[in-house]
């Protein structure tokens, strides 16, 4: 029947000429498409050799971080002495999108390969070797590591956690360092508030920061739109509602003050950063006014130091800022450490070029 | 008399094993390849979406949480509206046409629209729009393109070829993201042209069935809602909607399933896979099941599967059984309630209303579904799991006792 053959001809032109458009397409992308995000692999260009990193660990405070040049050493771990922080040492193959340091134990998130959305948490010793591993759902967002080191704890973010269709929540766990093993996820913790039980299904949990003793931690939950701080108590399982309004808290070294974001405008989504006194329960905001996406650390008991987005490198064109929760979760920007006081007074300072998720650490 | 009554209402039993060896119609295969074609079109891009907003766009992601309800009283109006443009004109596949167009425009709309939160939130309002303007009109051109007593299996095959490009979508994403890392542009560009080969075989190879419908018969929107006077079709817009009212959504099938199991989170994802291969296999079987056992019983049947997942789901047996089990029994109840439900109503439907009767019992079951999920989050969110499981447990085993009374009662007075 010519009709049919006419017709199937012209079907099988049709189809010929949109899969020969979508190859195209793809092949085009895969040549010379945009820069990979959602991974780490920042940038193209050289790479820096590899030093002594017991050399800087083992002489004095020294600063831990991710580079954030985008270049080939984007993602690597490098430390600097605090004496010098331009003297950057990289680490061999270590790339973390999110790294802390406490007492010569680190964790290091990064992003594990593979088809399903997964983090690969490293747990490091002193000279940032890797002795544990774990793998947990989503992406990167946030670490710390309790003072004394045998805990620390990692906040992702998931997708398809939550009944409506597109979003994402956040999951956060208490991990047992030596062991190498999942202590607890938060949403086991049972929380009061004002004294009352409280629960619900929409509980998000993020960005643990431990006490000096290393047996409660601050965190962040967030109901329904609202946020709040929780203290918690980790033998116990408990956790107590402690105000509202805080996320990723940072506690000072002597555990008085919070360094945390407070949210100033919802359409788009931006904080600043706040410190918040631990006994009187007061806030004040830092002179820092950029909006930031991190969760802070101490320099000592009066500075906080924070990341930031290198201008331009955040911008996408329009001119529309991106989020940096994205440069956890592994996008290519590039950034730099700041530093300010925390009583409110004196101006920021860049602390760290290049660099993201900085700690500052101390010789064990 | 049960058995006697039983036993003429499948009168056509006999013939239909005679005709097991009959061909599926080519217009329900050609449907079929359509739906398969559009499924991987539109879950390449579900799979990659979120992901797209974060890491592509840089969208804050507490503010990525765009909630679906919205777009939920636009599908249920459109779709009826849509069905009565599809029956008055008679033009079942000009309305499905618009609709699959509708789906693939709004792919190169993503990429197009940029970071715009408002854009994405439009961007996909279209593809719903899309989808509700063709699933009854391609429904009813099954039903009119398949001989009566093998409706139960041509209904199954669809669901089989639909299911199968459902899970085929997110592995042509993960290659083409492979194949070109973050390319999330080439993810919606493939995406449109895939969807556009869908459409391209619809309107070359899908027919609509004009010539069995008589002239001069009311198919105005008062007679589109008079189906609801004839006794069988409102009993079963009635039942499905009953029972997807105390019916879970996949999404907390999933959400209690991880809840129970408590392990494995990072295969999270990989969920709706379990449910989706046992639907697939099970869709034509269970169709052809229908056909000769009877619809109504296996619609029935496949509500006590999704009844016996809940009961896993409580039940204190190994993480290894309850998920293997759990998913098995969901991927049962979609074989046996999905394609089932539009056999199941298709002979009380005269052929030119047949559109608007397949979209009012396709509205019914999603508002349904949605007053569900709503109903469900709150109960999570004050009750939490357990409760909100023993809440479903309930309300669906009341309703199938429910159900089966009514069909016992039928069946008496038919019978006295």
């Amino acid at each position: 029947m010519a009709s049919l053959r006419g017709r199937l001809a012209a079907v099988g032109a049709a189809l010929a000429m949109l899969l020969t458009i979508a190859v195209g397409y793809v092949v085009h992308a895969a040549s010379g498409g945009p820069q990979a995000a959602g991974q780490v692999s920042g940038g193209s260009g050289s790479v820096t050799a590899a030093g002594d990193v017991g050399a800087v660990t083992s002489t004095g405070p020294f600063y831990a971080f991710k580079s954030s040049r985008l270049d080939g050493d984007f993602g690597r771990v490098a430390v600097a002495p605090a004496s010098d922080p331009t003297r950057r040492v990289f680490t061999r193959d270590l790339r973390c999108n999110r790294l802390a340091i406490t007492a010569g134990r680190g964790l290091c998130l990064q992003p594990a390969t593979g088809v399903t959305v997964a983090v690969e948490a490293l747990v490091l010793d002193a000279n940032l070797a890797v002795t544990r591993r774990l793998t947990l759902p989503g992406y990167p967002s946030r670490a710390k590591v309790a003072p004394d080191g045998r805990l620390a704890a990692v906040t992702t973010f998931v997708s398809g956690d939550s009944y409506a269709s597109i979003g994402f929540s956040t999951r956060t766990s208490i991990i047992d360092t030596s062991a190498g093993k999942v202590l607890f996820d938060l949403e086991k913790l049972s929380v009061t508030k004002d004294g009352q039980p409280f629960h619900a299904a929409n509980f998000n949990f993020w960005g643990v920061t431990f006490t000096p003793d290393s047996r409660h931690f601050y965190a962040t939950l967030g109901s329904g739109g609202r946020t709040y701080l929780i203290r918690a108590d980790i033998a116990a399982r408990t956790a107590t509602v402690v105000t509202s309004g805080v996320e990723c808290p940072s506690l000072s070294p002597d555990g008085k003050l919070v360094a945390f974001k407070k949210k100033v405008t919802n359409n788009p989504v931006t904080w600043r950063l706040w410190i918040l006194d631990v006994a009187t329960g007061r806030e004040h905001a830092t002179t820092e006014t950029r909006p930031i996406d991190d969760q802070a650390s101490w320099l000592d008991d009066r500075t906080v130091m924070y990341g930031l987005a290198t201008d331009n490198s955040l911008s996408d064109g329009g001119g529309k800022a991106a989020n940096p929760s994205a440069v956890d979760a592994g996008a290519s920007v590039d950034t730099g450490m700041w530093a300010v006081a925390a009583d409110g007074t004196g101006t920021p300072r860049l602390v760290l070029d290049h660099a993201w998720s900085a700690q500052l650490a101390r010789t064990s | 008399m049960y058995l006697s009554s039983a036993r003429a209402r499948d009168a056509g039993l006999d013939r239909s094993v005679g005709d097991r060896g009959m061909r599926v119609p080519g217009n329900v295969v050609a449907l079929g390849s359509v739906s398969l074609i559009t499924d991987i079109s539109s879950e390449m891009v579900t799979a990659v979406l979120p992901v797209y907003l974060v890491f592509g766009l840089g969208v804050s992601l507490v503010s990525v949480g765009i909630v679906d309800g919205l777009y939920a009283g636009v599908t249920v109006l459109v779709s009826l509206l849509a069905a009565h443009v599809a029956d008055r004109t008679q033009r079942r596949k000009a309305v499905a046409a618009v609709g699959y167009g509708l789906s693939a425009v709004s792919k190169l709309g993503l990429p197009a629209v940029g970071a715009s939160l408002g854009g994405i939130a439009a961007v996909i309002g279209v593809d719903r729009t899309g989808k509700g303007l063709r699933t009854a009109p391609r429904d009813a051109m099954i039903s009119l393109s398949s001989p009566p007593d093998l409706l139960g299996r041509s209904f199954g095959v669809h669901r089989a070829m639909d299911t199968a490009g459902a899970l085929a979508g997110p592995l042509v994403a993960f290659l083409v993201l492979r194949a070109a890392p973050s390319a999330y542009d080439a993810v919606f560009v493939v995406s449109f042209c895939i969807a556009a080969m869908g459409l391209v075989v619809l309107l070359a190879f899908v027919r609509d069935r004009r010539d069995r419908v008589a002239a001069g018969v009311d198919v105005s929107l008062r007679a589109g809602l008079a189906l609801l006077r004839r006794r069988e079709f409102r009993t079963a817009t009635v039942q499905a909607t009953v029972l997807a009212t105390v019916t879970l959504s996949d999404a907390f099938v999933y959400l209690l399933l991880q809840h129970r199991l408590d392990v494995a989170l990072v295969w999270f994802p990989l969920l709706p896979l379990g449910t989706s291969s046992v639907y697939m296999l099970l869709a034509t079987p269970v169709g052809r099941l229908a056909d000769r056992w009877g619809r109504r019983r296996v619609f029935v049947a496949g509500n006590a599967a999704m009844l016996a997942v809940y009961v896993v789901l409580l039940a204190p047996l190994p993480a290894a059984a309850v998920l293997v089990l759990a998913l098995a029994l969901h991927g049962v109840y979609y074989a046996a309630t999905n394609g089932v439900l539009m056999a199941l109503v298709t002979p009380s439907l005269p052929a030119p209303l047949r559109t608007s009767g397949m979209a009012i019992v396709q509205s019914g079951t999603a508002a349904a579904s949605f007053v569900s999920s709503v109903a469900a989050g709150v109960l999570w969110s004050v009750r939490g799991p357990t409760f909100t499981l023993a809440v479903f447990v309930v309300g669906l085993a009341v309703a199938l006792v429910g159900t089966a009374a009514v069909g016992a009662r039928r069946r008496a007075t038919a019978s006295a």
